[in-house]
């Protein structure tokens, strides 16, 4: 129980009378990596907000090292790490002063972690964060993060705004932050494809509901994508516990399952469905996401 | 943590509260030399029969000064904090979030307590020059309400900007401007001196009664009632 460091508890959310998610449920294990996965609209940053206190869920709970999220205490918020969607910073500040200011509140503020990453930025210390770039102005926000040695990191779609070397120095920075003892890291990200190696854990939520919550290797094993062609293009297949998601374009199906082959070749079979060349393709992270959720 | 959180808001605001300053400094140095000016173009004793009898104040250009210093400095503290949401930031710092809100609004009344002090001990200087002490009194206690006007407006900045709903943003304005209006209305009257001594405790003691509400509308906010 002692090393749950997030415990999401039958989670509902309304907007008005616009449903966001019903019943969400997750725990977050310390030293793991957790991932936010949906497609716009679907909740993620409203689960963020939930989770460091910005928003009142409409019912159910939601515990941060055991703590009501809404009402943490200053001992509980300062072993959360918050990256906001944007990396945003106070862009009134330079370097120097936005690291002065923060080093006042963390009793365990490693600086060397925070001037490591600017001195690669080679700005000077007297650098506006105005002025500097989107990339810039997020290795500015993770440096504060890395110097605050936060044990839970939230980051709410660190991935806005960069650019393929960025993203990659992002991660390559919180894998070595994950290394250390006890870290546990929930994060969002619109680019599916760089959490690939990256998470331990994730949640895929769809409009309303959440489509699932499992460990990422046991869902890139367990979830298929076969490929057949039909003699018959006009063939009507639907969602069901065995076809999660498929599609049709002229003669070639797409189906996407957790079950194996003959459990599909029966099912084609007891629809009457006259196939050939059915075979199973390979899928990434983000094949296998767009798989269960759909393009649209 | 608290002088930490001066320091972040005295980067943000140290330029706009330069500017204030000198505005403030400006309008007063003006206000000298054109008193100085009537005693030079008009005999004494008609200025002091218009100050005694009319309450013709020779600092009248100062009054809508602090009401514009407030709004200024407000917008300019509290802008920052709600775009992007880096209010957040704030709430999110290992400190009481009472006692965050509380810190950013107290310094920025610190501020405006300064430029204000100023505007008051120049126009006490100026005036000592060329009237008497009771008439100085009497005229400075007109002013106050100014000031108070100056201090409600930036507080009634601070609670708008962050309160999330609009509809209660709307409401908020609109009682604003109703409470501070009257700040401003007593000065038509004749009988300017006597009207404020009985109206200014309650205007002190309602402009000061505001400063916590931000604390609700800081609970509005991490409520996210948007």
């Amino acid at each position: 129980m002692n090393d749950l460091v997030v415990q999401v508890k039958n989670l509902t959310h309304h907007y008005g009378k616009k449903c966001v998610f019903e019943n969400m449920n997750f725990e977050i294990k310390q030293g793991s990596i957790f991932g936010l996965l949906g497609k716009n609209g679907t909740g993620k940053t409203t689960t963020i907000n939930i989770l460091n206190g910005f928003l009142e869920p409409t019912s159910g709970h939601c515990l941060v090292f055991g703590e009501d999220s809404h009402n943490l205490s200053p001992q509980t918020k300062a072993r959360v790490g918050f990256l906001i969607e944007g990396h945003i910073q106070y862009s009134f500040m330079n370097i120097k002063q936005i690291e002065k200011y923060y080093s006042a509140f963390y009793s365990g503020w490693k600086k060397e972690a925070y001037w490591e990453l600017m001195k690669k930025l080679q700005v000077t210390e007297n650098q506006k964060i105005s002025k500097m770039s989107c990339g810039q102005r997020s290795q500015v926000a993770l440096g504060l993060l890395l110097a605050q040695n936060p044990d839970l990191l939230i980051l709410d779609d660190y991935s806005m705004g960069l650019d393929a070397g960025y993203r990659r120095l992002f991660i390559d920075y919180l894998t070595e932050y994950i290394k250390a003892e006890g870290k546990t890291i929930f994060i969002t990200s619109h680019i599916i494809q760089d959490l690939e190696h990256l998470l331990d854990y994730c949640v895929i939520l769809d409009y309303k509901t959440v489509l699932l919550t499992m460990k990422i290797q046991d869902f890139l094993r367990d979830f298929k994508q076969y490929k057949f062609e039909v003699v018959n293009d006009k063939i009507e297949l639907q969602k069901n516990d065995l076809i999660k998601n498929y599609e049709i374009i002229k003669n070639k199906v797409t189906t996407y399952t957790f079950s194996g082959m003959n459990e599909i070749e029966s099912y084609l079979r007891s629809l009457g469905i006259d196939y050939k060349d059915l075979h199973q393709v390979p899928m990434s992270l983000e094949d296998a996401f767009i798989g269960l959720t759909g393009k649209y | 943590m608290i002088k930490s959180i001066i320091y972040k808001e005295w980067i943000k605001v140290r330029v706009t509260f330069a500017a204030l300053f000198l505005l403030n400094v400006l309008v007063v140095l003006s206000i000298s030399i054109s008193t100085g000016n009537k005693f030079i173009f008009f005999d004494a004793a008609t200025i002091y029969s218009k100050a005694i009898f009319y309450q013709d104040l020779f600092f009248i250009d100062l009054m809508f000064i602090p009401f514009i210093t407030g709004l200024i400095l407000g917008i300019i503290q509290y802008f920052p904090e709600m775009n992007s949401n880096r209010l957040k930031l704030a709430l999110h710092l290992p400190m009481n979030e009472s006692k965050t809100l509380l810190s950013i609004q107290f310094f920025g009344l610190f501020l405006l307590f300064l430029i204000y002090l100023i505007d008051t001990l120049a126009i006490a200087t100026v005036g000592g020059i060329y009237f008497s002490s009771e008439i100085i009194n009497g005229f400075l206690l007109v002013s106050l309400p100014w000031y108070l006007a100056g201090f409600s407006v930036y507080i009634m900045i601070s609670v708008i900007f962050i309160e999330p709903l609009w509809s209660r943003r709307i409401l908020l304005m609109i009682v604003s401007a109703g409470f501070i209006n009257n700040m401003f209305s007593g000065i038509i009257f004749v009988n300017a001196i006597e009207l404020f001594s009985l109206s200014l405790p309650y205007f002190i003691v309602l402009t000061f009664i505001l400063s916590p509400l931000i604390l609700l509308s800081g609970s509005n906010y991490k409520r996210g009632t948007k």
